[in-house]
């Protein structure tokens, strides 16, 4: 019944809905709000790959370009102008530089800045001090299973210097690297909880060691694993 | 949360919530939100003069370049969705395709304005499905006009349903009926799936979104 309810509502509700200025607003909103987010813009930057198939990179910035500019899009709900929209590209730039991109895309990001490597210290914040925050995250989850989970203050430190030095070793992959640690160090807990009866569980610095150790000495494992 | 009234300074507190360190890129995705509304409010003839504050983000992977975008554009209920340039070099691209970014951004736009307006609705929409509900389980009888004031045996029969009806919509709005077995007919395709993926899940996994709302836009 309840489920059926939930069906009828929302068969209701789409009644309800005048889908026209639904489109309306959405093509407004689109165009004076809108971000797009352009990853790996350097993987496009620079002169084209001597072989393979590839599409030019350049061939590919020449593209891009009116739509930057300001240009109209038809789409199946209407022309949609770009002139507004708000384009915010990112890149590792390690190979290329923004100056290689051809000239009239160059003029169209006037704005660049550098965002650092984190360091072990901002791992800890990480962890701990957004909103979302893994450690929050983590923590939620297991409150909905009647468990309180605890992290002791030199875990969570040991956790952000494991995470340091994986990334040191192997592939630097930022604050991701925090996500693949996190889950390593709880997977059995998280496995076993639902079984078991504790109210209350402790991971301290023993426990960060202990549990990633194995993964840790076997550096090749590492790469795979953390 | 309106950004036209958020000031540079309260968007990178906002920012601070969610992300640590790279105040630098903070800053200035503030001042580029910030302007590209300033150039909307300008004359004509100068907006056209004046360069959009896109940006560029240089940076490692993993340092929060996606993160600080992202949020920038939940905390001003903005449309948004993350394209690797990269793609356009493979093999099988052809140039308009990049037209396609701003043909998904729509369908985010759509799709968020849509939530809003089903969540508007909604206190209606469940009125008017509590009413569905309760003529799924007790039809309507249809009374024969009668004279006024004679109270035949059909008029009772009205009463008494009526009196069980409201006794059904007590028992629905309470939740007590919640668990109990009832069949409806559902049409295949208008399970609005749609509401299963949040705005940024879909261009994660990249789903081809176009055909995803086939079934769900008027027909033209
Ligand atoms: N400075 C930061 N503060 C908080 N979280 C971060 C930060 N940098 C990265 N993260 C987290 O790490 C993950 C990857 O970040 P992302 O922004 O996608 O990296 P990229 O720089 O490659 O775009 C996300 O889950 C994000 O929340
Ligand atoms: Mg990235």
């Amino acid at each position: 019944m309840a489920e059926a309810l939930k069906i009828f509502t929302q068969q209701e509700a789409q009644k309800l809905i005048d889908m026209e200025e639904v489109i309306r607003t959405a093509v407004a909103r689109a165009q004076n709000s809108g971000i797009v987010f352009l990853d790996e813009i350097d993987k496009i930057a620079g002169a084209s790959s001597k072989h393979g198939p590839d599409v030019s990179r350049e061939g590919v910035q020449r593209d891009l370009l009116p739509v930057v500019e300001g240009t109209s899009v038809v789409t199946k709900y209407g022309m949609v102008k770009t002139d507004h929209i708000l384009f915010v590209a990112s890149g590792a730039f390690h190979v290329s530089k923004p100056s290689d991109l051809i000239p009239e895309l160059q003029g169209r990001f006037p704005i660049r800045v550098e965002l650092n490597s984190l360091s072990e210290q901002e791992f800890i914040q990480i962890l701990t001090e957004p909103k979302n925050a893994l450690i929050v995250q983590y923590k939620a989850m297991l409150e909905t299973e009647g468990v309180e989970l605890k992290f002791t203050d030199d875990a969570i430190a040991e956790i952000a210097r494991t995470a340091a030095m994986v990334n040191a070793r192997s592939e630097n992959i930022g604050a991701r690297r925090l996500h693949t640690i996190m889950s390593n160090l709880l997977e059995e807990i998280l496995f076993e909880v639902p079984e078991s009866d504790v109210k209350s569980l402790t991971v301290d610095k023993k426990k960060v060691q202990e549990t990633l150790a194995s993964v840790i000495e076997d550096e090749d494992l590492s790469r795979y694993i953390l | 949360m309106k950004i036209d009234q958020l000031t540079p300074r309260q968007i990178v507190n906002a920012l601070d919530k969610y992300i640590i360190g790279q105040d630098k890129a903070k800053k200035m995705v503030a001042i580029a939100l910030r302007n590209r509304w300033r150039r909307q409010q300008v004359k004509e003839d100068l907006r056209e003069e004046i360069i959009p504050n896109n940006i560029i983000l240089i940076g490692p992977t993993g340092v929060g370049k996606t993160e600080i975008s992202r949020r920038l554009a939940k905390l001003s209920n903005a449309p948004f969705v993350k394209v690797e340039a990269s793609k356009f070099t493979e093999v099988g691209y052809v140039g308009r395709d990049v037209e396609s970014i701003i043909r998904d951004l729509l369908e985010i736009s759509v799709q968020m304005v849509r939530e809003e307006k089903t969540i508007a609705v909604e206190g209606k929409a469940h009125d008017h499905a509590i009413e569905r509900m309760l003529d799924t389980l007790l039809p309507p009888i249809t009374a024969k006009p009668k004279p006024v004031g004679e109270m035949g045996e059909e008029d009772k029969l009205e009463l008494s349903h009526q009196r069980t009806r409201e006794k059904l919509r007590a028992q629905l709005l309470e939740g007590k009926l919640d668990d109990r077995p009832v069949e409806i007919d559902v049409p295949a395709d208008s399970t609005p799936m749609m509401q299963i993926f949040s705005p940024m899940g879909i261009e994660e996994m990249g789903l081809n979104i176009q055909e995803m709302f086939g079934g769900m836009m008027p027909k033209k």
